[in-house]
């Protein structure tokens, strides 16, 4: 009897061990790190800094539309023809350097860290996009043509640098962290290939375990340059003056 | 033998069943308590098998090694 009594507590025991055992293993414990006073601080630096960034373009976005309108108001009076071919001419120009919205045929390439949890002795570093990576990708879509360009929405122009700032990467000024997105607008097939096919860099990368995924479609919307443009040392040289 | 079992098949059940689960914050100490019972529970095992079991001194243990194990979890 005695015997019967004490199994039975043994099982009540038993029972709410399992119980939280298994309630452990469904909550699926993941990997966090500890947010320190150090991180925290960083982190609102950053988020002041990307602010003050932010509104600074926008202001100087509305300053340079207004402008542009004034002078296509201007425009307005006088010779049709003139008129006509200044506006096709801006019309290239800004599409030349990134003022405008383009959509075309291409590739859509999503790059991001690995997934897939590795033994305590690999190396990070292996696992992760870096921002050369991006560079070399950025380069092999340009030898296959692609006419336009965007990582994660921001438009490529020729001052535009890819440049790591720790676990981020710093585009035109704009922070952005994985997944990344590669837009380009050109010939589909061959842009696809420079990417795919063994040897390239875009092949090795997932050979390596990375993410990498490369996918063609038929329209793909490249939004414009909305950053500031401005040159300090570079000006046009006038006629009349020899260098 | 068999209740033990019975109890272990139940706490897997309901375990599966009840929709809530803990706070993952807490889980590596949870964890670690789980271990301490478990320790127990394998004592009370062998308790019982060489007939020797005192249910006060296996409750109280059960709970002792539990909170033990978590508060030096925490406090490092």
């Amino acid at each position: 009897m005695k015997n019967k009594a004490n199994s039975i507590i043994l099982m009540f025991f038993t029972f709410f061990l399992v119980f939280s055992l298994t309630m452990q293993v469904k909550g699926k414990p993941q990997q966090y790190t500890p947010v320190t006073i150090e991180t925290l601080e960083y982190s609102i630096d950053e988020l002041n800094a990307v602010k003050n960034d932010n509104a600074r373009l926008a202001e100087s976005n509305r300053e340079k539309k207004e402008k542009l309108d004034e002078l296509s108001s201007m425009s307005d009076i006088g010779y049709e023809e003139f008129i006509d071919s200044y506006k096709n001419e801006i019309r290239e120009r800004k599409l030349e350097i990134g003022m405008e919205d383009l959509v075309g045929p291409g590739v859509v390439i999503t790059m991001y860290d690995n997934q897939v949890k590795r033994p305590d002795w690999y190396d990070v570093n292996f696992d992760v996009i870096h921002d050369l990576d991006i560079q070399i990708i950025l380069n092999d879509l340009k030898i296959a043509g692609a006419e336009a360009l965007s990582i994660n929405d921001e438009r490529l122009i020729s001052k535009t640098s890819v440049r790591c700032t720790g676990p981020t990467i710093r585009v035109n000024d704009v922070i952005m962290a994985t997944p990344i997105y590669i837009k380009a607008i050109g010939d589909s097939a061959k842009l696809y290939a420079a990417v795919t096919v063994p040897n390239t860099y875009g092949k090795d990368l997932k050979d390596l375990g990375l993410g990498f995924e490369a996918k063609v479609s038929d329209e793909i919307l490249i939004k414009a340059y909305s950053g500031e443009r401005k040159y300090n040392y570079a000006r046009p040289l006038e006629e009349g003056i020899n260098k | 033998m068999i209740l033990i079992i019975l109890g272990v098949i139940a706490g897997i059940t309901i375990g599966f069943l009840f929709p809530y689960t803990y706070n993952p914050t807490y889980s590596l100490y949870v964890s670690i308590s789980i271990l301490a019972c478990l320790d127990s529970i394998i004592g009370g095992i062998r308790a019982i098998m060489e007939k020797k079991f005192d249910s006060w001194i296996f409750i109280s243990g059960f709970f002792v090694n539990a909170l033990l194990a978590a508060f030096f979890c925490v406090h490092g």
